[in-house]
């Protein structure tokens, strides 16, 4: 089993941390785990991107050089670099309440959600990228829910517990959108 | 007791330092390694040791050479502009036979150069570093678990050798977070008698100690003599590398650090594709790792080095392959990919296969 997994949105969208919950949820479940980071002035606004790769082997190369089969944009500006980040076989995911014309995706699948506009609904646009991670999850299989319901719950519990049930919330209506 | 972490491969480095014994860190801030420094700070305390910021990096390494006089296991951490300044130090240390653990995490160079990582320190790294007729014993691990792996051999190299011993670690791989299993606590360097040459002070001790660099005449010759003794016996003993399908391969790519992690994959995609490929990727880079060269295949037609830089590990394949085979360079450094791409390696490989 090998995920080569990229996360992309504009700095603040939280990609950053659904990548880092991804990562501890595969530690939990005893997978190797690799993430690397671009470089680049990632305040608020900037783009930002994390890599990560888990695998029940010893992984080679730890870069993601666009072969990704699980890339998330979660903005306009990072969603190019996901479309052609994405390796055939591989999903891509789309936040649609933010990407204008997405393109036509060709020897991959593309799942189009309004993450943006569900975590609105729930009650904080904050909440995208929970929705996200719910649908990632559920799509790829790459963790258990309960994996990363218990990973959100140590994270976020540890010093923001009134942050935990809003961001479950999240992560369950992505995770049952799909 | 060991313990599975997920950190950036810099703060792995210092877990397994100080899990192997250091006491004393001296070390001043550079990128791409000054996340050891950070993460000594934090846990030293915790095993009876301490971590100094110094001045500059002469200060550090002329901290070291002093903590290591009194036979007490101390470390730096650096990256290429540091690695430099460092060198006074680091020759008297190999002339008064003093050990100590060094990391050079590499970034683009020459000069202050680019924070981004790199392979260039090779010839610095593997010939000496400063002047005279000295080495160091240099260990390039390629990803997190080869640096807590390697960790307790690289302390029994310093204090069986009494020598520096360097690690290389190319900024990409200092900076990768990833999964790693570090070790339990124990001082290695406690497993060595150092009573005959340590500084202990004056109490009590009723020799007096000389630790020096500096000699004269029929003395420089002997030091200079008895340096070299060592370096055979290092030669001889200490070469480490990896080998990956090399039995029946028809191309052999020669790769250290994170080319040479890349080529478990190359060699994977490669094979799947029925080319006969197999990877060398040496561990020690000093001592370098000839004796893999020894006995090639007699499928091996040719051979591919790869590198962050524009050709330097390549000259010891050249000498070690001494002609008998083809040896071909690809390498490039700097920009924002500051390295060739598994396809990019791949493509390269393939080329020269003729395909």
């Amino acid at each position: 089993m090998l995920f080569k997994c990229m996360f992309s949105g504009s700095g603040g969208q939280g990609s950053a941390l659904i990548a880092k919950i991804v990562c501890k949820g595969a530690m939990e479940e005893n997978l190797r785990v690799v993430m690397t980071q671009t470089y680049g002035i990632e305040q608020r606004g900037g783009d930002s991107t994390a890599f990560v790769i888990l695998s029940d082997e010893p992984i080679g190369s730890p870069i993601v050089e666009q072969d990704a089969n699980v890339a998330v944009g979660l903005s306009q500006t990072t969603y190019q670099s996901c479309f052609e980040g994405t390796c055939k076989g591989g999903v891509l995911f789309c936040n649609s309440s933010l990407v204008e014309n997405p393109g036509q995706e060709d020897g991959f699948e593309q799942v189009k959600l309004p993450v943006s506009d569900m975590a609105v609904e729930l009650g904080n646009v904050k909440g995208a990228n929970m929705v996200m991670l719910g649908a990632v999850v559920k799509k790829t299989g790459m963790l258990k829910k309960e994996t990363v319901e218990h990973v959100i719950e140590k994270l976020l519990g540890a010093k923001k517990p009134q942050l935990v049930e809003p961001n479950l919330k999240a992560f369950r209506a992505g995770y049952d959108a799909v | 007791m060991a313990e599975t972490l997920f950190c950036k491969n810099t703060e792995t480095f210092a877990e397994s330092l100080a899990r192997c014994g250091v006491k004393y860190h001296f070390a001043y801030p550079i990128t791409p390694a000054t996340d050891v420094m950070k993460r000594m700070a934090v846990i030293l305390p915790k095993y009876g040791g301490k971590m100094m910021q110094m001045e500059s990096e002469l200060a550090v390494s002329s901290a070291v050479a002093g903590a290591a006089c009194t036979g007490t296991l101390v470390a730096t951490s650096t990256s290429g502009p540091g690695f430099d300044l460092m060198q006074e130090a680091i020759g008297f240390m190999c002339g008064a036979d003093l050990p100590c653990i060094i990391l050079d995490s590499m970034r683009v160079g020459p000069g202050d150069g680019d924070i981004v990582g790199a392979q260039s320190d090779y010839y610095m790294a593997t010939r000496g570093g400063g002047h005279g007729d000295y080495r160091v014993p240099v260990l390039a691990p390629c990803e997190g678990q080869e640096i807590a792996d390697l960790m307790p051999h690289a302390v029994k190299l310093a204090y069986t050798y009494l020598t520096p011993v360097l690690f290389v670690i190319d900024g990409v791989t200092a900076q990768t977070t990833e999964t790693t299993t570090v070790p339990d606590y124990h001082d290695y360097s406690a497993e060595f008698d150092v009573s005959g040459w340590q500084y202990t002070g004056t109490e009590y001790h009723p020799k007096r100690a000389l630790i020096t660099g500096s000699y004269a005449h029929e003395d420089g010759y002997k030091m200079n003599e008895r340096l070299r003794a060592k370096y055979e016996v290092i030669r001889e003993k200490e070469q480490m590398w990896k080998e990956d399908s090399i039995e029946d391969a028809e191309m052999i790519v020669v790769a250290f650090g994170i080319h040479g992690r890349m080529c478990r994959d190359l060699v994977k995609k490669m094979r799947a594709d029925g080319k006969k490929v197999g990877c060398i990727r040496p561990v020690t880079l000093w001592p370098f790792p000839d004796k893999a060269f020894e006995k090639l295949p007699a499928s091996c037609r040719q051979i591919l080095v790869i590198e962050m830089n524009h050709g330097q590990m390549v000259d010891d394949v050249r000498l070690a392959v001494n002609g008998r085979l083809p040896v071909h360079f690809f390498g490039k450094t700097g920009g924002d990919t500051p390295m060739y791409t598994l396809r990019e390696m791949i493509a390269e490989t393939s080329r020269l296969m003729g395909e």
